[in-house]
């Protein structure tokens, strides 16, 4: 019965995103209202399917995408709430939508049973080391479609406001992945008697670690600050290869 | 040589090595993948397998051990440089030394991860169950010894397991303590250098449940059991579990029995197949196994770990103080 529920709340989460696609050439109200309302819908699915398990629902590819999803929309809700309108402009607002929207038709074609997590889930680490995950990830991709956004910006004042939004989620996303890798390597430990494993997942987490802390040190040279743009997108593609490629083309012990 | 030091110690040589990290960890994530037969047998934080089995390869790991070299000496560099800097600049303000304490943090996770990578090793597992105490897997002193006394644990509705928590009883060094064991919680040792994990549990057959001559006892694998009323002895000399011998489906015992004279006879008693009379004057039956909890524990050495964990520590104080910064300045 809650199953029913659960996957209701999804499907309906999934007909008022996808009017979304309309709804961002309509009104800021409106677009802010549909995004609203979709992402509502979304995390009181997967908060039924929490409530199922009585535990966090990360216990699957179904859960997984749509945590993702629910943290790229999140992060797109308050920039286009807080940012200036250049800022969260339409390229920005349509691209980083069409990654969480992605990834909700990718949750939309795998299984949606309820799955209990094993017990080497249930751990206040993995709590913490997975959602922060997403969150670091989505704001990781809200860089990237910022830097879509400054290829369209005319104006000089307008690419210095990009660039300090693309800047601070670069930030944020690396400071958040950071303690992330802290929970994981510390979960490692108490689950298996290792921090660190030579596993195509473990090892493009450590990639695209160096990757941030690389790029966000760039921010304190003009010259190499012109260049982040191009590194804000090449990141989303760094976190498609370590969230998605490692799982399906790669083998990894962490299937999802 | 001044100009050569302040040069490893510039952010541009910084932004160098990280992306030259990343490249030489993505080559090593390629090369994996086309030749993972090169890279059987690797196992955790293992880095002595790239020194033991050395090979063309491995190439991407030792222009990695490199790239980390100059990555930790440009990191210590601009680390003093900006520490002087601002020790002149704002003497002992605690919230602009945050990024200094993240930057040492991360030179001692690497110094940790050499020393983890060189030191790790693992002892052979080992089962615990509630009668044996099981000796420690590999010969490091000191020795300990594990008997699991209560279980503490839980399955879902569809019978799934949820949570296994185990107290055992721990012999060290003559010492006994009481300690919980199970998944996600391991017993340590020596500051986490030492560790035993849990890595499966469940319930195992101690003994099996027999009528002999209408008396039901309990008989543990290997006793020897006379039959009251009679001069016959009978022995459980193994348990068979299904699959073990060809052809059988249910768990059975090999059970031999001595008459007065000496004879010794044997044959398999299948659980549930009834009562048997091998010889005049004797029955049997195998009426049920008995189970007793059991884990399977693994025994790990990392002598890296303490200095991780301080790491660690060093490094979320220097986030927070980053963070804290951050929205200071807004």
């Amino acid at each position: 019965m809650s199953e029913t529920i659960a996957l209701n709340l999804f499907w309906a989460s999934f007909v008022v995103l996808s009017g979304y696609w309309a709804a961002d050439f309509a009104k800021k109200g409106i677009r802010i209202a549909v995004l609203g309302t979709g992402l509502a819908l979304l995390v009181a699915a997967l908060t039924v399917r929490g409530a199922i398990i009585a535990y966090l629902p990360l216990t699957n590819k179904f859960e997984s995408f749509c945590t993702y999803s629910t943290m790229a929309f999140a992060v797109l809700l308050y920039t286009s709430i807080k940012a200036k309108a250049h800022v969260a402009g339409r390229i920005y607002r349509l691209s980083l939508f069409a990654m969480g929207y992605a990834f909700m038709v990718a949750a939309a074609l795998f299984p949606k049973e309820i799955s209990y997590p094993p017990p080497l889930m249930i751990t206040v680490w993995y709590v913490m080391h997975v959602p922060l995950a997403f969150f670091a990830y989505a704001l990781c991709t809200s860089a990237g479609a910022g830097a879509l956004q400054r290829m369209r910006a005319v104006e000089a004042l307008e690419r210095l406001d990009i660039d300090t939004m693309v800047g601070k989620n670069i930030l944020w996303g690396f400071i958040i992945f950071s303690i992330t890798m802290v929970f994981g390597g510390i979960w490692g430990y108490v689950a298996w008697g290792s921090y660190f494993l030579w596993d195509q997942k473990v090892m493009w987490s450590v990639v695209l670690w160096f990757f941030y802390a690389t790029v966000a040190h760039m921010e304190f040279r003009d010259e190499l600050q012109q260049k982040r743009p191009f590194f804000a997108l090449l990141g989303v593609f760094l976190i498609l290869v370590t969230y998605v490629g490692t799982s399906f083309f790669m083998k990894s012990s962490h299937s999802f | 040589m001044n100009k050569l030091i302040e040069y490893l110690g510039s952010l541009n040589f910084g932004v160098i090595c990280g992306f030259a990290i990343t490249g030489l960890l993505i080559a090593g994530s390629l090369t994996m993948l086309a030749a993972p037969e090169a890279y059987k047998g690797l196992q955790g934080e293992d880095i002595k397998f790239f020194l033991f089995s050395a090979g063309l390869v491995h190439y991407w790991f030792y222009l990695l051990v490199v790239a980390f070299g100059l990555f930790v000496l440009n990191l210590f560099l601009c680390t003093l440089r900006a520490f002087k800097k601002k020790r002149q600049k704002f003497g002992w303000k605690v919230t602009v030394y945050g990024s200094t304490l993240a930057h040492i943090a991360i030179i001692l996770a690497l110094v940790s991860h050499l020393v983890s990578g060189l030191t790790v090793r693992e002892g052979m597992p080992r089962y615990i169950t509630e009668t044996d105490a099981v000796t420690s897997a590999t010969q490091a002193p000191p020795e300990i010894k594990m008997r699991i006394v209560k279980v503490d644990d839980a399955y879902y509705e569809n019978g799934q397991p949820r949570r296994a928590d185990l107290l055992v009883e721990v012999e060290e060094n003559g010492k006994i303590t009481t300690e919980t064991l199970g998944y996600n919680r391991p017993i340590t040792r020596n500051f986490g250098s030492t560790e035993y994990l849990m890595m499966q549990y469940g319930r195992m057959p101690s003994a099996a449940i027999m009528t002999v001559n209408g008396i039901k006892s309990s008989v543990a694998r290997g006793a020897e059991v006379p039959v009251p009323g009679t001069s016959f002895v009978i022995q459980v000399e193994d348990l068979y579990m299904p699959g073990e011998a060809p052809g059988l489906e249910v768990p059975a015992l090999l059970v031999n029995f001595v008459d007065a004279g000496g004879t010794r006879r044997g044959g398999l008693l299948r659980l549930g197949s009834g009562t048997v009379s091998p010889a005049e004057g004797l029955s049997m039956s195998f009426e049920e196994l008995q189970k007793a909890p059991m884990a399977l524990v693994r025994e790990r050495h990392n002598e890296g770990i303490p200095i991780l964990l301080g790491s660690i520590i060093l490094f979320l104080a220097g986030m927070g103080i980053v963070v804290a910064r951050v929205f200071e300045r807004g």
